[in-house]
């Protein structure tokens, strides 16, 4: 049973990305081999980098889900060729007194209305969860841009093309098979963790 | 010359503050700094009411009216700090304060880097088209090791990096002055009827010699800014 924790990157109520990770939800979750639970952002405060190190019970929330899952999706839509405010805000509370993220594999979807599919957002993204206090393992060579994506579902928040349709399917068997390989290069997870938890930009 | 400084921190003891508030403080003979704060506005919400009294339409006012933008941001995770985002965010949507707009990036950072990651994606962002500020190409101002950058009363201790942020500052200046000329350029056009076309609109600038621009620096903003061959 895989365990994977669906985020967001948008609070907008309209989003054609919720309606993404709400499709992959209920196309693959199964409560047998998978299950995916989506967790909201739009209750963390702006990160404000509190000097007393508290981060909001909210953060902390979600921090465990994350740290107690086999893997994370996150769909985002392209605000200004980059991640949206909200989500990089989440990260920042996600990366500053705990670290879910270190070895946790990521695979990163996105959608927009227009041709593009969020190329230059989930571009970034791969770049900041690649830094050292997110650490995540994110799937590579696996880029799912879905473009036009007012006209990409049905009635239903199915997604229509076959095509597709296919291949979300094979960037999900392939994130399946990652999850198994990156639980392999987690031998390291605990130091990598502790090394991060020591360090304090307070104290170089 | 009237300049904004964004402080791309949210954080209440920020370094990029300190360096916003030091440039203000010691290079107010080259032009006025008028800091304007990202951690006053709320998270980006495009559902929220924003009110014309809003801090987000005052703040798109101040910058609308300046000749120039210096944002300083802080990095996190490799990118611009999620408040920064958020108010470029907000004055992309409704409102578009930076179009046109000459905007020269900086920022500090504790460790070797500087920023420089986040510096990459902000000139990227500014790129966007709800932005489409005009990035001063090049100058790149990466202030490492803050926390010993800095003396007790928050000035660069340095005095060559005080030496390179002027001659960057100065360029800026110039590069302000150039893309002014180029608007001056653009409203002539206009007027003698190239607009009627919209390809023709935005016809090619007579360049402008570094001699010319040097010849600007000389005389004082309010001259220079009637300043029309």
């Amino acid at each position: 049973m895989k365990n994977i924790i669906g985020i967001v990157g948008s609070t907008y109520s309209k989003s054609t990305n919720r309606l993404l990770l709400q499709f992959i939800q209920k196309r693959y979750s199964n409560g047998e081999q998978v299950q995916i639970e989506l967790v909201p952002l739009d209750k963390l405060p702006l990160f404000d980098k509190p000097a007393d190190r508290k981060i909001p019970a909210v953060a902390q929330t979600i921090s465990d889900k994350i740290e107690a899952a086999d893997g994370v999706i996150i769909a985002i839509p392209e605000y200004d060729h980059s991640v949206p405010a909200r989500l990089s805000n989440a990260l920042a509370w996600l990366s500053y007194t705990t670290h879910p993220f270190i070895d946790k594999p990521v695979m990163i979807t996105g959608a927009s209305y227009g041709s593009l599919g969020s190329s230059r957002a989930q571009a970034h993204l791969k770049q900041i969860l690649d830094s050292p206090e997110l650490g995540a393992l994110t799937m590579p060579s696996s880029e799912f841009l879905l473009a036009r994506s007012l006209q990409a579902f049905n009635e239903d928040g199915a997604i229509t093309d076959q095509a597709t349709l296919d291949y979300l399917d094979r960037v999900f068997a392939n994130f399946m098979i990652f999850m198994d390989i990156a639980a392999q290069l987690k031998h390291t997870v605990v130091k990598d963790k502790e090394k991060v938890q020591s360090f304090s930009w307070d104290n170089i | 010359m009237k300049l904004v400084g964004i402080v791309g921190s949210a954080a209440k003891e920020s370094y990029n503050r300190f360096l916003l508030k030091y440039i203000a403080a010691e290079f107010g003979d080259l032009f006025e700094l008028e800091l304007l704060e990202v951690k006053d506005l709320p998270l980006f919400d495009q559902e929220a009411t924003v009110t014309a009294d809003s801090l987000i339409n005052k703040y798109s006012d101040t910058i609308k009216a300046a000749d120039g933008v210096i944002i300083a941001t802080p990095e996190h995770n490799h990118t611009v700090g999620a408040a920064l985002k958020s108010a470029l965010e907000w004055l992309s949507y409704d409102v578009h304060p930076f179009n046109d707009k000459p905007v020269m990036v900086i920022g500090t950072s504790y460790y070797d880097q500087g920023t420089s990651r986040a510096q990459l994606h902000l000139r990227q962002i500014l790129e966007a088209p709800g932005v489409n500020a005009i990035t001063f190409p090049g100058h790149e101002f990466l202030l490492a090791n803050a926390k010993d950058a800095f003396d007790e009363a928050h000035e660069i201790k340095d005095y060559r990096t005080v030496k390179f942020l002027e001659a960057n500052l100065k360029e800026f200046k110039k590069f302000v002055k150039l893309i002014q000329r180029m608007d001056d350029e653009e409203l002539v056009d206009d007027v003698a009827g190239a607009s009627e076309n919209a390809d023709t609109a935005k016809a090619p600038v007579a360049p402008v010699t570094d001699k010319e621009i040097a010849a600007d620096n000389e005389v004082d903003d309010v001259a220079s800014a009637s300043v029309d061959e």
